[in-house]
């Protein structure tokens, strides 16, 4: 009980956050806490680099394919639920629908197994910061989780919910916020799993990133909320926006070979 | 004879379309024929890597509006770069692309881009295509944001799955130069030095 206050707190203050962010260039990401970012950043890094990044290595190595697609099938199977929710707090029945039957097409290899998207019914994620944007909540402040990685505000209260969303956190009896030990073993695993299996896919994509940037921090900070943007618009922008949601900073944009000064320039921050 | 006639314009007919897209006259056939460009670089087994460094510097150069692209990355602080320093920093950021760019050709497995259509936004025209991989891999969205620059295109951004070139480069180059206490010459020396630690681990 004391834990769901506390939750209930935490999230009151960070979408409280959302609010009330600052000056901001076009596409800038809201980062107040920086410095903490970075550090939480570099732990991540490092565990990335000698534990992750090996392990995912080897699983790429020594597991089959065929069995590797089983794994992630299973894994997005099991997330349905939290899905469907959030499809349908989305008021999105088309795609309620879509994550319903592609459940029961699943169902007798028990998701190991994905018929559905033969079928044409693709996957597709939905979570609970993705419904509160749709609800008109911005991002918040920047926040990088330890293990788990870029987040936001409003990322993070998303998180907190979907667990409450999530039926096997009420398996045996069980309140979300209180641990009980099989059910708390079998939901670390699955991210655990999720983790391996998500670096193993993006492994030569993920080190390039990594390799080729100058500041790898920034650039994930912006992929990060450029890749939720479209998630949250489905793969469909809005009509009259004309593409993707950072379309605006284009406005700035002078083609070579004509002279930047015509625009109004803006006092450079010294 | 009729018949003759008649096939001779279901040819004419049948044939329009292809050729209209081949050609680079409408976004379409403009993004088509690009890909089709960077195919024929990529498979290319028998240019050595300077060789296929060079060609693809030709193709960004004709194909991609280096210059503009260089200066949005830049934001406000182009206006405060001198002009030693915009030159510089657009031969860096050149040099970079096409490095980083052509040491990823061998991870190249037989996809085809397909173009699903345009539309215009402002002074752009944005580009739908998808990236299909034969062997049943999932599809990869990629539009492009084209310039006009006269009768031709040039490219302007390419957005992968919601996620933009440029605007994540304008991104990370502008927290570069903040934290390099506001001068575009920190981003200058951090290009340089990821390019040389890039030649020395590559070669």
């Amino acid at each position: 009980m004391r834990r769901s206050i506390l939750a209930a707190v935490l999230a009151t203050g960070l979408l409280a956050g959302c609010a009330s962010q600052g000056e901001l260039e076009r596409g800038e990401v809201y980062d107040p806490i920086e410095p903490a970012n970075r550090l939480v950043f570099a732990v991540n890094e490092t565990l990335d680099t000698f534990i992750l990044q090996p392990t995912a290595y080897v699983y790429r190595g020594t597991v089959p394919d065929p069995v590797r697609d089983m794994v992630r099938n299973f894994l997005a199977w099991l997330q349905s639920p939290v899905i469907l929710a959030n499809d349908l707090f989305q008021g999105e029945w088309k795609a309620a629908e879509n994550t319903v039957s592609r459940f029961v097409a699943n169902a007798p290899f028990f998701g190991f197994i994905d018929n559905a998207s033969g079928l044409g019914l693709e996957y597709r994620e939905e979570d609970f910061g993705q419904t509160l944007a749709t609800y008109g909540i911005g991002d918040g402040p920047y926040i990088v989780l330890p293990l788990l990685g870029p987040s936001n505000g409003r990322d993070v209260v998303g998180r907190v919910v979907d667990q409450f969303l999530d039926p096997i956190n009420y398996a045996k009896g069980g309140d979300p916020l209180d641990s009980d030990d099989d059910v708390d073993t079998f939901q670390m695993g699955r991210r655990i799993v999720g983790a391996v299996d998500f670096r193993a896919r993006n492994f030569d994509a993920i080190n390039e990133l990594k390799e080729t940037s100058v500041d790898y921090y920034a650039r994930v900070r912006t992929i990060y909320k450029q890749r939720r943007e479209a998630l949250i618009e489905n793969g469909t922008p809005p009509a009259g926006a004309g593409g993707t949601g950072s379309s605006g900073e284009f406005d700035q944009y002078v083609p070579g070979g004509q002279p930047a000064e015509r625009r109004r320039s803006s006092t450079p921050s010294s | 004879m009729m018949f003759m006639r008649a096939f001779a314009l279901i040819v004419i007919l049948v044939a329009a379309p292809v050729m209209a897209r081949a050609e680079a006259s409408t976004p379409e056939g403009f993004i088509g024929k690009l890909a089709d460009r960077a195919l024929a670089l990529v498979t290319d087994n028998a240019s050595s890597m300077t060789e296929k460094r060079e060609q693809f510097d030709r193709l960004l150069s004709e194909t991609f509006d280096m210059e503009g692209i260089g200066r949005f990355l830049l934001g406000r602080y182009w206006r405060q770069a001198t002009p030693e320093d915009r030159e510089a920093y657009l031969k860096a950021f050149n040099e970079s692309i096409v490095y980083t760019y052509t040491a990823r050709f061998d991870e190249y497995s037989g996809q085809n881009l397909v173009v699903d259509g345009s539309r215009e936004d402002g002074q752009f025209i944005l580009v739908n295509s998808r990236l299909v991989d034969p062997k049943g891999g999932p599809e990869v969205r990629v539009e492009w944001r084209l310039i006009r620059q006269g009768d031709a295109f040039k490219v302007a951004d390419v957005v992968i799955e919601g996620v933009s070139m440029s605007v994540t480069q304008r991104q990370e180059y502008a927290s570069v130069i903040q934290s390099g206490g506001g001068e575009v010459r920190a981003l200058i020396k951090a290009l340089n030095d990821r390019m040389a630690r890039l030649k020395s681990s590559n070669s």
